[in-house]
């Protein structure tokens, strides 16, 4: 970390990182929660990596116009939610992700349940649910997806969900419950 | 307490809390508990899978977040790159050649490299069929020679034809030797295929064969082959040049004059004539192959014929050649 320069004095809020240690420990405590939701968003190790960097790269640079309105941890998802916007309307970029990923998820996610199940039927039962709830994701639509992954994996409230993606609390409000009822439905499906 | 929570209400129960009420009945009515907790569990496995997954996929460490965003590694399976690259390829190559089956293609193509059609004419042997040869023959009959087909051309001559065959115990066909596709026609009797006589009859010539000429051919010249002029082959053509023939060389050379209608019309571009340069070196049989119009070609015409060549050659003997020329008309 000695190669990195302090780019100025923070604003008289307090909140922002004038030191270079201070943002170290913001990205200590940042970065599982940012890559995780990226890597969930975009459903690629490579593309979350690089845009896990992208985001706290930009965070570092613009940590002066940082003003504390928000949380740090608001704060830097919304960076990564307009990362992952821009990725995903660059069209070249869908052309050749879907020309290499055509329609299958890259990941199955029903490998990474936890192995305490209390029986062999109960381990295939929660495969399945995991199963349907990524196989619903990869279908909603950007906002619902980005909500309900705001809420149900990263298990921010309804406040910090609003001030992250620019929405009012009622739009987040009516993406997560669209999102909710295609998980539901999905489940009943699998139930 | 009889009707269950509705699907909104499970929603918000699940997003942020909901009404006292709601929360009430979630707790009393078993269905609706059921149903939230089936949910809750389900979301937390979800919650759980992802971040076993993402933790596990992580390695990288957060410090080099300060080196700025890293290239792009290259992902992706190899065989999928080989096919593609295979597929990308076979493509290109297709377009290559459905390029090059349009005409405009070909046609550029053809403008812009000249220097890759080498003339081979000057390397070729000789070709019978167009540097000329005839034959001639007779018997010294009172009349011409009749009409008939001519004999089979052979590349060796051992017999000459004659109109009335001889009766022998060996047949030897007649020939006359010539390119197999010399020109004929259908007759039952040998004869000489210009003529107009129908009456059975060598000719007025000598040395065998049929018609007026000498040596054993059919036609007034001399030779084994056909037609006027000498040696064998199908004459009475004339040459081109090539093959053991000379090009005649211009020696006298009057400019065309520019018709009064092609000069008030700014007309340009170039007559192509066919003349045949004769043995004296005079053009003859002027004839135009590509016109211009507007009186250019008469003009090209009456130019060229006033020319004078130094005739082609053909071993040491000036013959006939057969000769292209280029009128161009520019306006200065």
């Amino acid at each position: 970390m000695g190669t990195v320069v302090t780019l100025g004095v923070a604003d008289a809020g307090g909140t922002g990182t004038d030191s270079s240690v201070e943002f170290d420990a913001l990205v200590q405590a940042y970065r599982p929660r940012v890559f995780r939701f990226l890597l969930a968003s975009l459903r690629d190790r490579e593309s979350a990596e690089n845009l896990t960097q992208d985001c706290f790269l930009r965070a570092y640079r613009a940590r002066d116009q940082f003003r504390g309105a928000s949380s740090q941890g608001t704060w830097l998802m919304q960076i990564a939610i307009n990362l992952v916007r821009k990725h995903e309307s660059s069209s070249r970029l869908k052309f050749w992700r879907r020309a290499l990923h055509p329609g299958v998820h890259p990941e199955d996610l029903g490998d990474w349940i936890s192995d305490r199940q209390v029986t062999p039927e109960a381990a295939i039962v929660a495969k399945e649910q995991v199963r349907a709830i990524w196989s619903v994701v990869a279908q909603l639509s950007e906002r619902q997806r980005t909500v309900f992954l705001l809420r149900f994996v990263e298990e921010m409230d309804l406040l910090e969900i609003a001030g992250a993606t620019g929405m009012k609390e009622g739009t987040v409000k009516t993406h997560l419950f669209r999102a909710l009822q295609s998980v539901r439905a999905k489940l009943e499906v699998t139930k | 307490m009889n009707t269950h929570l509705s699907a909104l209400q499970i929603s918000e129960c699940l997003i942020d809390g909901s009404e006292p009420f709601v929360e009430q009945h979630a707790r009393e009515c078993d269905d609706c508990r059921a149903e939230l907790e089936f949910l809750g569990d389900s979301l937390s496995r979800f919650r759980g899978a992802l971040g076993r997954w993402s933790s596990h996929v992580d390695g990288a460490e957060y410090q080099i977040v300060f080196r700025g965003t890293p290239a792009r590694h290259v992902h992706g399976s190899w065989r999928l790159a080989g096919v593609s690259s295979l597929a990308a390829h076979a493509m290109l190559l297709a377009a290559v050649f459905v390029l090059g089956t349009f005409h405009p293609v070909q046609s550029l193509v053809k403008q812009r490299f000249t220097e890759l059609i080498v003339d081979l004419r000057p390397y070729l042997a000789e070709n019978k069929r167009h540097s000329g040869g005839g034959g001639g023959g007779g018997a010294r009959q009172v009349l011409d020679a009749s009409k008939g087909k001519l004999p089979k051309p052979e590349p060796r001559h051992f017999n000459p034809p004659r109109v009335d065959p001889v009766e022998a115990k060996l047949q030897m066909p007649p020939s006359i030797i010539a390119p197999p596709d010399v020109p004929n026609l259908q007759a039952n009797n040998f004869g000489d295929p210009l003529s107009k006589l129908g009456i059975p009859s060598n000719g007025t010539g000598l040395g065998g064969g049929i018609g007026s000429g000498a040596e054993g051919g059919v036609g007034p010249g001399h030779g084994v082959g056909a037609g006027p002029g000498s040696d064998a082959g199908f004459g009475g053509g004339v040459y081109t040049a090539g093959g053991g023939v000379s090009a005649p060389h211009l020696l006298f050379k009057v400019e065309p004059e520019y018709s009064e209608e092609a000069r008030k019309a700014k007309w340009q571009g170039t007559v192509l004539l066919s003349v045949i340069v004769d043995e004296m070196g005079r053009p003859n049989h002027v004839k135009v192959l590509r016109s211009l119009g507007l009186g250019l070609d008469q003009k090209a015409m009456d130019a060229v014929s006033q020319w004078r060549f130094k005739p082609g050659q053909k071993d040491g003997k000036a013959v006939p050649v057969i000769a292209t020329i280029e009128v161009n008309f520019r306006l200065l």
